[in-house]
């Protein structure tokens, strides 16, 4: 853990573990694993197909349930919490990048970065959405809608949305899974400068370890267990270990 | 590709309960009404069969006048019964006579039932003619005697021996119950009181009979007798077989059975006519949503023809499914129509006959309509490049075309310049040229207005900053055509039923309006409402009576009666012309209706201009008891309301019908107080049939009396509406199985379930707007141009608003309803599922 970590973490599961059926086919997403993320940092988490590293994040933002456990966000324990404070506390506190799908087809740019503090009742920041949105880069593209965005556009939106309520965690399950490598270097290093310069905190499921190198941190699972962490990654360090996980 | 088809139903039967809904309720709704109809007729032939099978031979009268329902023949002498016993092959003659006749409880109140039919009939002394059997008691014998069938007879808490009171006969000269009776055939609807020969000529106040039944010594044929009888009595007797008069009777039943049949098929037909489109709409959508499928298996080698056969083949079998099921509902429902029709016609007999032609017609029907509604998706469908089942989804195309708009305004153009014109002036005839223009219009702009629509009615909602009416706004525009089709189901149902609304809030205020212009008495007389077309009536006496009351200026009797005028059937109102002007205020534009004599006639100015009348003129009549020719004597223009159209004096009713009862009584006073109003009621007390009404409740209750077919219509159109609603149904849950990844994101991104349900609802409920909103506006412009062709001025059109607000509140509560089931399905998807859905 690096200096980073004297602060209350932004969110942290203990015990957290993930049963699919039962008896002999019982399958273990999560065994029963402990996991912290400090704010203002960006984690990857990597591992082979099957893992656990997407049910981790699911249930890390309360997209889904425990079998047993604890994940606290900001403090509050989700796994004690309703599908409605589930809800709410995504709207409020979290943001989403999928790796694709990620805006309603029928509302414009502007209208789905806005749309969890609308769903909120809020009224959005101007202020800030202006700096999410120059920082970005779509000043111009407000107004179209998903199908007249190119693919990395649409994912620009995605993050701007993910940024605009300013929330404690980002979580990005392959967010450049579907994008060229120019595209997905953009979208990177957008992603990297908000935490450097907006001191966002940002978690990412990710298989492709050029993406792992943007991260301060990565995660190896196997097996629903943590095998191991790396910090200051890059892409051959973590193709190396990648490696050895695989066998 | 068959076992395809067959396994998409199998495995999916839930994405067709909507649909299969639909064919169901239509085609139900189609099966009943044949089994209805043919139940009826059926038993009523048989029934009549079994009651005229010992009559061989029925002596009657040639003259008589074709009414909307039975022949009203002319009656002839009792007295012919002797003289055709006579004649040679004659074993017995059985003079029949049926007229209005009703017994009084001792209460001195009349008893339920007898609106189905009220009759005192002459006791037949032959067991096998008399289609009466004496259960209880003995028959008539006297003259002063008299049997009461069974029901009548429980209900009114008769005994037998007891002294009652029978109308139209005086209070004063009451009965004998001697016996209680029953019919075999269960033919006779209604009450049934039975005299003597005697005993019946005074009580109907006749010395004729309806016919006289013969029967004819062994061995002699019914024809040959019945030429026999001809051709000694010949002129205006005449003299059929039991058959012919069995096979007359079995006419008029069927073509009135015919007639009410094809009534409720045309509303099934708009029934089925919506299901279709809800047909069409679903198969649009699952196509769209199976296009990569069908990429595939054009990929893979199947061609055009076999995709489309596929398609067709999963429809048929929906098809074939839907309507069996629903002509089984059908036979039941008409079961159940059947026992309620029974009960309102006085518990006729009835026995339930399956037609077996209806019930394979009906799943034809339904099948064809499924198919053929399928089709056109189906080519869509083959269409699909089998290129495309790499690529992402495909759905179907959405946004409308620009010429679709042009050629949608250019239609709407036509119609409302043809209509304009014909406002102006030009012949009303044309307008039935413009309503399909206006129609096609409203189809084919559909798609185009959809859009602006969604936005204006979501407009308030949206406003208040409900980002889940934002949503369902968006959601409901876009896919307009999809939107459109929908609406346009409802848009059918709703526009005939603001038709129908605004036909009957038009014609009523058109007769209060009328009426109040033209009635100066201020209270009048009425006989039970139900009870006159049975015949009752009140005996003139009564109108004497009043008039002499202190503070009567006038009573003057009013018998609303017919006649067959240039070999139609048309009503005529006797009036006590005399004093005819003190109770109405009729506009005379030539000669008088004042005092007319018993050979003249006075007719109002639309009927002297159709049938080209000048005063002085002869005029044909002929009336139920003799034919008359009358001399036009006035020529009116304001009474039509209150007396109808052709008018004559009391005394000419009198001298031409059977037996002249009063129908009504209008009352001019010098201001009513309780004493007089209780002196009226003390003089009504001689006929509990009759009640006065003060002149603002009379006007009112007379154009209140289509609200009873009104609301039959609404009845009737209602099953369109809701083939509709489960259109709407069925098109929001295949939407929202098409858009289950973007649920499932706007889910992860903060979207409650309480939400997103709403969400759904209000996109239902826009929709539903959508539609009655379009049909209202069609309904009213429907109205307007049907009043228009009929000659109706525009200055008498009035426009429901209360009602067509209701319609549109209920149609937006329908929409919100229709959005419940899709609602909790959305609300209930887990959000990581419905992310991860293809």
């Amino acid at each position: 853990m690096s200096e980073a970590t004297s602060a209350a973490p932004a969110a942290y599961a203990v015990g957290a573990a993930k049963y699919y059926g039962s008896g002999a086919a019982e399958v273990r997403a999560l065994d029963g694993l402990d996991v912290a993320f400090a704010p203002g940092e960006f984690t990857a988490i990597m591992g082979p197909s099957g893992s656990g590293k997407s049910t981790l994040m699911h249930c890390m933002a309360g997209l889904d349930t425990l079998t047993s456990g604890h994940v606290y966000i900001d403090g509050e324990d989700v796994s004690a919490m309703s599908d409605r404070q589930r809800t709410v506390l995504r709207r409020e506190k979290l943001g989403f990048i999928f790796q694709a799908f990620n805006l309603v087809p029928m509302l414009n740019a502007r209208a789905n970065i806005v749309l969890p503090q609308r769903l909120a009742g809020h009224d959005p920041d101007e202020g800030w959405l202006n700096e999410v949105v120059s920082t970005v880069g779509l000043a111009d593209r407000l107004d179209h809608r998903p199908s007249e965005l190119s693919g990395g556009q649409q994912q620009r939106v995605a993050v701007s949305r993910a940024l605009a309520s300013k929330p404690k965690l980002v979580f990005a399950d392959e967010p450049t899974g579907n994008l060229d490598s120019t595209t997905s270097n953009e979208i990177l290093t957008f992603m990297r400068q908000a935490v450097d310069d907006l001191g966002q905190t940002i978690v990412m499921v990710t298989h492709d370890p050029k993406a792992a190198s943007y991260a301060d941190r990565v995660v190896f699972l196997v097996d629903g267990q943590i095998a191991n962490e790396m910090r200051d990654p890059t892409s051959d360090a973590v193709l190396d270990h990648m490696k050895t996980l695989g066998n | 590709m068959l076992s395809i088809a067959l396994l998409r139903v199998v495995q999916n039967p839930f994405r067709y309960v909507a649909t299969a809904l639909a064919i169901i309720l239509g085609i139900a709704f189609f099966t009943a009404t044949s089994v209805l109809t043919t139940s009826f007729e059926k038993s009523l032939n048989t029934s009549i069969e079994e009651s005229f099978k010992d009559v061989d031979v029925a002596v009657r009268s040639t003259n008589k006048i074709d009414t909307p329902v039975f022949d009203a023949r002319e009656r002839i002498p009792a007295s012919l019964a002797d003289e055709i016993a006579a004649v040679e092959g004659v074993a017995g003659t059985f003079p029949y006579l049926a007229g209005y006749a009703q017994a009084v409880t001792a209460e001195g109140k009349t008893i339920g039932g007898a609106d189905a039919g009220a009759q005192g009939i002459a006791w037949i002394d032959d067991p096998v003619a008399n289609p009466f059997d004496v259960v209880e008691g003995r028959a008539p014998v006297a003259a002063n005697e008299i049997v009461i069938d069974a029901d009548t007879f429980e209900s009114g808490d008769f005994a037998l021996g007891q002294s009652v009171w029978v109308l139209p006969a005086p209070a004063s000269s009451p009965f004998t119950v001697t016996g209680v009776i029953l019919d075999r055939e269960g033919s006779f609807p209604g009450q049934v009181v039975s005299f003597t020969l005697d005993g019946a000529l005074a009580v109907l106040g006749t010395s004729d009979v309806d016919q006289i039944f013969v029967e004819a010594d062994d061995g002699v044929d019914p024809l040959v007798l019945a030429e026999r009888i001809n051709q000694q009595f010949g002129g205006e007797i005449e003299a059929v077989t039991g058959n012919t008069l069995v096979s007359e009777f079995q006419d008029v039943i069927g073509s009135f059975a015919r007639i009410i049949e094809i009534a409720l098929q045309i509303f099934a037909g708009v029934a089925l006519f919506v299901g279709a489109f809800v047909i069409y709409n679903t198969f649009t959508i699952t196509v769209a949503q199976r296009m990569r499928e069908m990429a595939l298996l054009r990929a893979i080698g199947a061609s055009r023809r076999q995709v489309t056969v596929s398609v067709m083949a999963e429809s048929t079998a929906i098809g074939l499914v839907a309507s069996a099921l629903g002509a089984a509902a059908g036979i039941g429902i008409g079961w159940i129509l059947l026992r309620l029709l029974s009960g309102f016609l006085g518990d006729l007999d009835m026995s339930l006959h399956v037609p077996t032609g209806a019930l394979v017609g009906g799943v034809l029907l339904g099948t064809v309509i499924t198919v053929a509604a399928a089709y056109f998706p189906a080519r869509r469908g083959a269409r699909v490049d089998p290129v495309q089942a790499l690529r992402e989804t495909a759905t179907e195309t959405v946004l409308a075309s620009r010429g679709r708009s042009l050629a949608g305004f250019a239609v709407l153009a036509a119609g409302l310049a043809i209509t304009i014109w014909a406002a102006l002036g030009g012949d009303s005839r044309l307008l039935i040229a413009a309503v399909p223009l206006v129609v096609i219009a409203a189809v084919v702009l559909g798609p185009v207005v959809v859009r602006p629509l969604s936005h204006l009615l979501a407009a308030p909602w949206v406003r208040s900053g409900s980002i889940t009416a934002e949503l369902a706004r968006d959601n409901a525009s876009r896919n307009p055509k999809r939107t459109a089709t929908t609406s346009l189901t409802l848009m059918i149902g709703v526009a005939l039923i603001a038709t129908a609304t605004m036909f009957a809030a038009t014609l009523s205020n058109l007769i209060a309006g009328d009426l109040d212009e033209e009635l100066l008495a201020d209270h009048v007389v009425e006989i039970n409402s139900n009870l006159t077309f049975v015949g009752a009536g009140l005996d003139p006496e009564t109108a004497s009576e009043i008039a002499a009351i202190d503070g009567v200026a006038a009573a003057v009797a009013v018998r609303d009666s017919f006649a067959e005028i240039d070999g139609s059937f048309t009503p005529v109102t006797g009036i006590d012309t005399a004093q005819v002007t003190l109770v109405a205020d009729i506009e005379v534009v030539d000669g008088t209706v004042t005092g007319l004599g018993a050979d003249e006639v006075a007719v109002s100015i639309d009927t002297a201009e159709d049938e080209e009348l000048a005063v002085g003129d002869r005029v044909a009549v002929r009336f139920q008891q003799g034919a008359a020719s009358l001399v036009v004597a006035g020529i009116y223009d304001r009474g039509e309301q209150l007396l109808q159209s052709w008018l004559v004096d009391n005394a000419v009713l009198d001298a031409n019908l059977p037996r002249s009862l009063d129908t009504r009584i209008l009352i001019r006073t010098d201001g009513a107080d309780a004493a007089m109003l209780a002196q009226i009621d003390e003089a009504l007390a001689g006929n509990p049939t009759a009640s006065a009404k003060s002149r603002d409740d009379y006007i009112d209750d007379q154009a209140g009396q289509l609200s009873g077919l009104l609301t039959l219509l609404y009845a009737l159109l209602g099953m369109s509406v809701v083939v509709a609603l489960l259109g709407i149904v069925n098109t929001m849950s295949l939407s929202i199985y098409e858009r289950t990844r973007e649920l499932g994101l706007l889910r992860a991104v903060g979207m409650t379930s309480r939400q997103l349900r709403r969400a759904v609802r209000y996109e239902s409920a826009i929709i539903a707007l959508i539609g009655t909103l379009a049909g209202l506006v069609l309904g009213v412009f429907l109205g307007w141009a049907a009043f228009d062709a009929l000659g109706v001025g525009y200055s008498d059109f009035t426009v429901p608003w209360g009602s067509l607000i209701a319609i549109g509140v209920a149609g937006l509560v329908a929409g919100l309803l229709s959005g419940v089931l899709p609602a909790r399905r959305a609300g209930r998807l887990e959000v990581l599922d419905a992310i991860a859905a293809p």
